[in-house]
């Protein structure tokens, strides 16, 4: 067992109640030594209530499912479209992702989102110095597609898991799909954020908070679909 | 939580660098993860109440998710808890704007010195103590040689003393502090080096 889990376990059993004995003492004296492990005893023993232990398991457990479900929704989601390529098609996949949420949500083809998809596949029709050139153009997080994306939906699940805590009794957030245009400035920030397509407007918000305090972009220029399906 | 079991045995700094290297979350969970209890502690120390510090704990999971990549880290555990006492120094801030004073280390004591409490060290070191010892005020000496010539625990000490558990934190605390001090004195006026 690593050390700091054998340590866990023993302020464990200690905020469990054993507070006497060798193990209760050792543990003391460890944290003459260990600041970080002082300051955990002294907030344990600020707050009077009976089940500690139940709120660690519940940290515990929900990163556990936030780690399985950042998976999933890394191996499900544009995202990994842009793995798979070394130098990544951004609009194809765009594209791909617009589809698939449209069919997951079982809504309409219509709208500015399906005549970018349309418009899409007919610049992959065109010849491939061109399709290059629009590559070379296209404003890109600092470091990739596929980094940017982990980051939102980190970012996202992290708020999803924090409202089911709030309000454990609502369905919502529901699976949707946010649609962002926005322009990359001369500094590389994201800004001029136009929603196209949301499925709710508080989610479309968030997402426009957290690719705000997000990488840097560049070269300047204008990002027409940013895609992002939760 | 089959990761747990398989990678329980890494070092933090493995865990860190393969997360790092790969991006894949499971290591940086089971880091994180490690580190619970203690970050559970220390939020509740600050924020009071156990909600807030659920919340906090799980806040800086999602910040700490991008930007441990961005940082040079040499030690986890020492990094994780300057960042956590200041996670926590922020969120009061904005509970109440006009606190103005800076997030500090507990100060930790060094091996030498809490070896020599228990009697570990050589003769002057030893006849120091005991001088110094007895110009220890009654409640501060008693604590000392409870806590650490007879093994007890802070709430061992509490009971036997009928002292609160957080008197008897403190009068460790004093105790030990003016016995540095004055340890630290007498050495040097009897020419030997100090602790």
């Amino acid at each position: 067992m690593h050390r700091e889990d054998d340590k866990r376990m023993g302020l464990l059993s200690y905020i469990g109640g054993n507070r006497k004995g060798h193990e209760a003492h050792d543990l003391e004296r460890e944290s003459m030594q260990d600041p970080f492990l002082t300051d955990a005893i002294d907030g344990y023993d600020e707050v009077q209530e009976p089940d500690l232990s139940s709120h660690l398991r519940r940290m515990e457990e929900s990163i556990s499912s936030f780690v399985a479900k950042t998976d999933l929704m890394i191996g499900n989601n544009v995202c990994n479209s842009h793995c798979r390529e070394e130098t990544p098609d951004v609009e194809e996949s765009i594209k791909d992702a617009i589809e698939k949420a449209l069919a997951s949500l079982q809504l309409g083809a219509r709208s500015s989102r399906y005549s970018y998809a349309r418009h899409s596949r007919e610049r992959r029709q065109e010849p491939e110095a061109k399709s290059k050139s629009l590559a070379a153009t296209t404003p890109m997080p600092a470091r990739g597609y596929k980094a940017f994306y982990k980051y939102i939906y980190d970012k996202l699940s992290l708020l999803f898991y924090k409202y089911k805590l709030t309000s454990p009794e609502a369905d919502k957030p529901q699976n949707g799909i946010v649609v962002l245009s926005f322009d990359i400035d001369d500094k590389g920030r994201p800004v001029d954020f136009q929603i196209i397509e949301s499925t709710s407007h508080d989610i479309a918000k968030k997402v426009i908070e957290i690719i705000e305090d997000g990488a840097s972009w560049s070269p300047a220029g204008n990002v027409p679909a940013f895609v992002v399906v939760y | 939580m089959r990761y747990w079991i398989d990678w329980e045995n890494a070092g933090d700094e493995d865990l860190l660098s393969r997360y790092i290297r790969t991006g894949d979350m499971k290591y940086f969970g089971i880091l994180y993860c490690r580190y619970i209890p203690l970050l559970y502690g220390l939020s509740l120390k600050y924020l009071k109440t156990p909600e807030d510090a659920e919340d906090a704990v799980m806040q800086l999971f999602g910040d700490l998710v991008e930007k441990v990549k961005r940082q040079e880290i040499a030690c986890f555990k020492n990094w994780l808890y300057r960042v956590a006492g200041n996670h926590c120094l922020q969120l009061l801030r904005k509970r109440h704007p006009a606190m103005v004073s800076d997030w500090k280390e507990e100060p930790v004591d060094s091996a030498e010195f809490l070896n020599l409490l228990e009697e570990h060290g050589d003769e002057i070191q030893l006849k120091a103590l005991h001088h110094c010892m007895e110009h220890l005020p009654d409640q501060q000496k008693n604590c000392i040689r409870e806590f650490f010539l007879a093994e007890k625990s802070y709430a061992e000490i509490s009971e036997q003393k009928g002292y609160g558990l957080k008197s008897v934190k403190s009068y460790i605390q004093n105790g030990k502090r003016n016995l540095k001090s004055c340890i630290e004195k007498t050495t040097k006026e009897w020419g030997y080096c100090p602790i």
